[in-house]
């Protein structure tokens, strides 16, 4: 028997391998977005040994959950107060994160380490290119402060290095840490501004379940739920026809830190009180966007509240009605918000519809941006792994909530496919196949 | 509803009004003519000449021009070392001494936002 090799294998693996080492083709992201992606992701800045990434995960919305920091190992460096002996006091308070995803932060000052902090929760990174803008000055953090020097996003990373990054509590720069130089400072504002929602949704959508059609209604209801004043189209501004044009972003006291029975209380670990924006604080804190809202709790600045339903909630109590804010409310229309049960959780529903639509948008533009680059380029399952992310989002907020099965079936089809595109061959047919189930998935909730 | 506009907007712009640029507390970390889109834009940097006799300003020799800027209740000044194991600190006005350099800042409304003096 002749057991040499077929010359047609020698050739086919020939021009395999050729095909392997050819030019990995056009790159279809912009550079300073990517340069910035790898800063935030691996760039330690001469700290502790934590990056941005730490705390705002892509696998999590660029923002952090107790179930998720649970699945870390001890040597993340999320953990660096428990790793760190110059960190093992008034860095972090390791209980409170690991419970409540709660970071601590010195918004008030440094002077008074033991006593002068607040936990906090991370704030997600998306769609601030909708959410910053202010006719107050641009919207950091929380509270609106959020940011040293001329208080911008761009400026924003240097606060965090001093903040979150230092080796010591001495906090000096050029031994503690570096600061980011110019380029850096743009480079991560690129890719910020490029994550998530690029523009506010125009509500009402059409949306094909009754309970968040419902919702929707309700929400847009200026005598009932009354939230399109302040989320206008379910963002982060303000009603232009009620605050004035160009209002953007601002801030509110709507009683939060007046709630009873905070969670982080009910521990004996000390939390104080969060005066928000300035030092000292007035109460106010800036209003977050609600598109991405029913996937990236827990909720408020102080992750006082687990669930949207919860979070939805929070408007019908005495906390928020007896709140500067919720004054405000009554006084300009009559009444304080009253929702009963079921509209409470129709509000919700409307706010899970719409961010697993948020889910499905971004999936297929990452899968969209994956199919651009040459099959087998390295950054096709970087972006892959994304859309992933974003679709199991989507099923458990559509499931979460009890809502339309028919979606949920599209939605799994998709993330099965997305997962077979994390193999090379066959990648293509299976990208098209995740974004086939993506527009059905779509078609299921709104027409 | 004409109402409930004039009441949200009276009280829109009372916020507007109430808002300062607000400083993260950060910057008592960051050193002089670091200041992300401040230093060098919307700051001056120079050696403190001489403070005023009530007590509440201070003038800055910045490239041989004399700049005077009066402190505000609000005014921040942060005390920058760079001796090794020394951590900034917030500093009085008595820090505020002769010959040392210092970056000031003026926000929009002319007031002296704060003031960075190296210490040494």
């Amino acid at each position: 028997m002749d057991d040499r090799i077929p010359r047609c294998c020698v050739a086919f693996f020939a021009v395999l391998l050729v095909s392997c080492q050819m030019s990995p083709g056009p790159i279809p992201e912009d550079r300073l977005v990517l340069k910035g992606e790898e800063l935030f992701f691996r760039e330690t800045f001469a700290g502790n040994g934590r990056t941005c990434g730490a705390c705002h995960r892509a696998e999590e919305n660029f923002a952090i959950s107790p179930e998720f920091i649970a699945t870390l190992p001890a040597a993340d460096g999320l953990f660096v107060a428990e790793t760190h002996p110059d960190l093992g006091q008034n860095f972090e308070n390791p209980e409170l994160m690991r419970k409540f995803a709660l970071i601590l932060e010195n918004q008030d000052g440094f002077d008074e380490l033991p006593n002068r902090f607040n936990m906090r929760g991370v704030p997600h990174t998306l769609a601030l290119r909708t959410s910053i803008a202010s006719r107050l000055g641009p919207q950091m953090g929380w509270s609106g402060d959020g940011a040293p020097g001329d208080g911008s996003l761009r400026s924003f990373a240097v606060g965090a290095v001093i903040q979150h990054f230092s080796k010591t509590l001495n906090r000096v720069a050029g031994v503690d840490f570096r600061l980011p130089t110019d380029e850096e400072l743009n480079a991560l504002e690129a890719f910020q501004l490029s994550l998530g929602r690029q523009q506010d949704l125009s509500l009402p959508l059409p949306l094909k379940g009754d309970i968040e059609r419902r919702g929707q209604e309700i929400f847009l209801d200026r005598a009932l739920g009354k939230c399109n004043a302040c989320h206008f189209n379910a963002g982060a501004n303000a009603d232009p026809a009620i605050f004035g044009p160009g209002a953007g972003n601002l801030r509110f006291n709507t009683g939060v830190e007046a709630l009873p029975d905070q969670p982080a209380d009910l521990t004996t670990e000390k939390n104080p009180a969060d005066d928000g924006f300035g030092n000292p604080g007035n109460g106010e804190f800036n209003t977050p966007p609600l598109v991405e809202s029913a996937d990236t709790g827990p909720f408020f600045h102080n992750n006082a509240i687990e669930t949207i339903e919860g979070a939805v909630a929070f408007y019908n109590g005495d906390a928020f009605t007896r709140s500067p804010a919720g004054q405000l409310l009554v006084g300009a229309t009559g009444s304080a918000i009253n929702l009963d049960a079921t509209q409470v959780v129709a509000v919700a529903a409307f706010l899970r519809v719409i961010n697993a639509l948020e889910n499905l948008r971004a999936a297929a533009a990452l899968l969209e941006t994956a199919s651009a680059y040459a099959n087998g380029h390295a950054r096709q399952r970087v972006l892959i792994d994304r859309a992933g992310f974003e679709l199991q989002d989507a099923i458990g907020v559509i499931r979460g909530g009890g809502l339309n099965p028919a979606a949920v079936g599209e939605l799994r089809a998709a993330l099965a496919a997305a997962q077979k595109a994390r193999r090379r061959f066959g990648r293509m047919r299976q990208l098209d196949a995740a974004m086939a189930a993506i527009a059905a998935a779509r078609g299921q909730l709104e027409n | 509803m004409r109402n409930t506009l004039k009441i949200l907007i009276l009280l829109a712009g009372i916020a507007v009004a109430a808002s300062a640029a607000a400083h993260q507390e950060t910057e008592l970390y960051i050193p002089i003519g670091k200041s992300p889109g401040i230093s060098h834009v919307k700051s001056q940097i120079g050696r403190i000449q001489s403070l005023s006799a009530s007590g509440d300003g201070v003038t800055l020799l910045v490239q041989d021009r004399a700049v005077y800027v009066a402190f505000d209740t609000t005014t921040k000044i942060y005390l920058q070392y760079a001796a090794p194991g020394q951590r900034n600190r917030l500093g009085t006005y008595a820090d505020c001494q002769a010959d040392r350099t210092a970056e000031i800042h003026v926000g929009d409304d002319g007031k002296l936002r704060w003031i960075k003096v190296e210490m040494p």
